[in-house]
């Protein structure tokens, strides 16, 4: 088998993990090595499905001895198999950097032998690239559940970013889907990538020459629609997850239908719309203020298909309306739907030098499509006095959609997160303080799942 | 009235506001390559001075902001209609004022100046991913686009920070220039399209064969999004990403 035909099975079995990302570190390697990363990520390319290319993200094997129901690689499909060497991956992975494809590699596998076997040729593949290529570009690794503690130090010492995915929002799925995967062996390691990220912040604070560990933080993904639970669940486990482990990010993948499975749920699609306003929660819990609690509850266990979160948080929370443009502080101006961080702070900016009405706002391109509604200028609202929940709702409810459910992954207001480099003025100042869990005990790992 | 003619370089701009700072018979300001005589104004060809260039970098950097001199600068590099225009309205502004107008988001010409700077960034975050290098013999590369703003400035440090020990020429078809890196230091120098031919004389590259296999097999079929696609990759650069044309 040549290198493209394996490069198209272990793309093509890598291409369901979400994360591409490339951001959260800033590496900097000296004149006359090649690489460097920055902190908010490049896309390279972008596929038909509208993914970001980032990284070359590929598994080192497709082999796996585990029958997780829902994977394409599970032992028991006839799947044409492929494995790469070391050197086809640091090669590969040098040639896209040069040209400028790439902006660093995204390494994954089945399980092939062993836990131990598999992660231990993976972070040879990474040593390779940073000690003998010289490489600065962005690593994310992924951790193989069930390696052993050393292998996954050392893997922290060459990755930006290292991840072990949840997989499923709960234990009795876990159980029930992928058998073979314990949760202790996917809740260990997270534990102790958190707690080296902790002692090696620690030691750079006191050495510059301290060496770096998962600079760029961990993340995990999950699969919604594979299994039972209700978005407040999966939205709670997120939470627990960013809490306990510092989680740079938690990422859902919508099921894809790949396997016949009796265990699995018969869908023609998979639940994208679903994934969507999971992420328009995520989104609202890390960069708005908001929380878990807010957005859903045991009566409401699970997000409107026609309206996002934010509208039906506001909708139902009358008493926090209207909010005066004039006056407001941000953490209030970004609650109101419609409002970004980007609008928000361009309000705060503008503000300074003047009171503002709507046609300021307008000129601003700050769109009152929802915001008006939830506004006023002046004391004064653009048009409609005191809006009702059900004149609002009525007045918004989205055109019929068509069955293909074509999603942005990340719908306008998602993508004005904060960009570093973009808006200047007074940029840190208004980033919303994320709060850091205090590390948990061993055994009390993740209690909510 | 007058119209201001520079020679297309930023010390050549930045001149041609000093001179046109005061006089309120401004009917426009371009570069002389651009200039199409009219009826309403007459030329005024100003002669670049390094010296007159600096006068203003001083007097923005010390009364007004390094962030007001950033926006002056990528005024320049947006090319976009009117922009050496609104730079001087933006200057005038801006001294009037103080840097402190710059907060006035709402105001037409900080509107517009916001806006242009924002266009220029954009593309040049796009073009930080989309820009696409072939090798042409031993650790040679060369990448040609052709982006709406003037990026090749911006894109230098980024470069050769990333690629520090690769040679590099990078090639503006638009602007008939190219960026050159040998190893130790960087210049921008003219380059056309002969050049460029006689450079990739014989020279060819197998490794976009491997790219666009993996660009097919990342793709999630059951995700169709071409519209989202087309978003975030307009069709406009597509020409120099070989991974969305066919073999
Ligand atoms: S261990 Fe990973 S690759 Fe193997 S079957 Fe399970 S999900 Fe698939």
């Amino acid at each position: 088998m040549n290198l493209t035909d394996k490069l198209t099975i272990l793309a093509d079995a890598a291409k369901y993990d979400v994360s591409c990302s490339s951001s959260g570190s800033t590496r900097q390697g000296p004149k006359g090595a090649i690489g460097s990363a920055a902190k908010s990520g490049v896309c390279h390319s972008y596929t038909a499905d509208g993914r970001c290319i980032s990284l070359l993200k590929i598994l080192m094997t497709n082999n796996c001895i585990y029958d997780c129901a829902y994977c394409l690689n599970r032992r028991t499909n006839d799947t044409p198999r492929a494995m790469f060497s070391v050197d086809e991956i640091v090669n590969l992975t040098m040639d896209f950097y040069r040209r400028n494809y790439i902006e660093g590699l995204f390494l994954s596998s089945a399980i092939i032998g062993s836990p131990d076997y598999t992660m231990e040729l993976l972070v040879q593949a990474v040593e390779k690239l940073r000690r003998e290529k010289n490489f600065h570009g962005y690593i994310h690794l992924k951790a193989i559940p069930g390696a052993s503690p050393v292998l996954i130090q050392r893997a922290g010492l060459v990755a930006d970013r290292l991840s072990i995915n949840m997989e499923l929002p709960s234990e009795k799925s876990l159980n029930l889907l992928a058998p073979e995967k314990k949760k202790q062996n996917l809740l260990l390691p997270m534990h102790q990538i958190q707690q080296g990220i902790v002692q090696h912040r620690e030691e750079r604070a006191l050495s510059r020459k301290a060496p770096a560990f998962v600079p760029a933080g961990q993340t995990t993904q999950m699969i919604v629609g594979a299994s039972g639970e209700s978005d407040l669940q999966i939205l709670r486990l997120s939470s627990a997850l960013y809490q306990k482990f510092s989680m740079k990010r938690v990422y859902f993948s919508a099921y894809i239908p790949i396997n016949e499975d009796s265990r699995l749920p018969q869908i023609a699609r998979p639940p994208m719309l679903r994934e969507n306003r999971l992420y328009q929660a995520d989104w609202l819990m890390r960069f708005y203020g908001f929380d878990a609690a807010e957005l859903l509850d045991e009566t409401n266990p699970n997000f409107d298909p026609d309206y996002d979160p934010k509208i039906i948080w506001a909708v139902r929370h009358p008493e926090q309306f209207p909010v005066e443009i004039n006056t407001a502080p941000y953490q209030q101006l970004i609650r109101v739907p419609g409002l970004g961080i980007r609008c928000a702070r361009r309000i705060i900016s503008a503000r300074r030098t003047a009171r503002l009405d709507f046609e300021d706002l307008m000129r601003m391109h700050v769109s009152l499509k929802r915001a008006q509604y939830f506004i006023t200028c002046k004391g004064k609202y653009y048009r409609i006095q005191n809006p009702q929940p059900d004149v609002i709702l009525r007045a918004l409810k989205p055109e019929a959609r068509s069955p293909y459910e074509q999603l942005s992954l990340f719908p306008d207001w998602q993508t004005a997160a904060p960009q570093p480099g973009i808006e200047v003025l007074g940029d840190k100042a208004f980033f919303p303080k994320k709060a850091s869990a205090p590390a948990s005990s061993q055994t009390d790992l993740l209690p909510v799942f | 009235m007058h119209s201001y003619l520079y020679d297309s370089t930023f010390d050549g701009l930045l001149t041609a506001w000093f001179y046109a700072y005061k006089d309120d018979t401004v009917y426009t300001i371009c570069r002389n390559t651009d200039y199409q005589p009219d009826l309403l104004s007459q030329p005024v060809p100003v002669k670049t001075q390094p010296d007159k260039a600096d006068r203003i970098r001083q007097s923005v950097q010390h009364n007004l902001s390094s962030y007001t001199m950033r926006n002056l600068y990528l005024l320049y590099l947006s090319e976009l209609p009117d922009c050496d225009l609104l730079g001087l309205q933006y200057l005038r502004l801006c001294f009037q004022h103080g840097a402190g107008i710059n907060h006035a988001k709402h105001h037409p010409v900080i509107r517009k100046v916001e806006d242009y700077r924002r266009k220029v960034y954009i593309e040049y975050d796009h073009m930080k991913g989309f820009l696409r290098f072939q090798q042409i013999g031993g650790q040679v590369f060369y990448a040609r686009f052709a982006p709406d703003h003037n990026q090749l400035p911006l894109l230098r440090p980024h470069l050769e920070r990333r690629f520090s020990d690769q040679k590099m020429i990078v090639h503006d078809e638009k602007r008939h220039c190219a960026l050159l890196y040998n190893l130790q230091s960087s210049m921008i120098v003219p380059f056309t399209a002969e050049d460029a031919a006689r450079l990739l004389e014989n020279s060819r590259d197998d490794s976009i064969h491997a790219f666009r296999q993996y660009f097919q097999a990342i793709n999630i079929p059951e995700r169709a999004n071409p519209k989202q696609q087309a978003g975030y990759m307009p069709h406009r650069y597509r020409k120099y990403m070989p991974e969305t044309q066919p073999e």
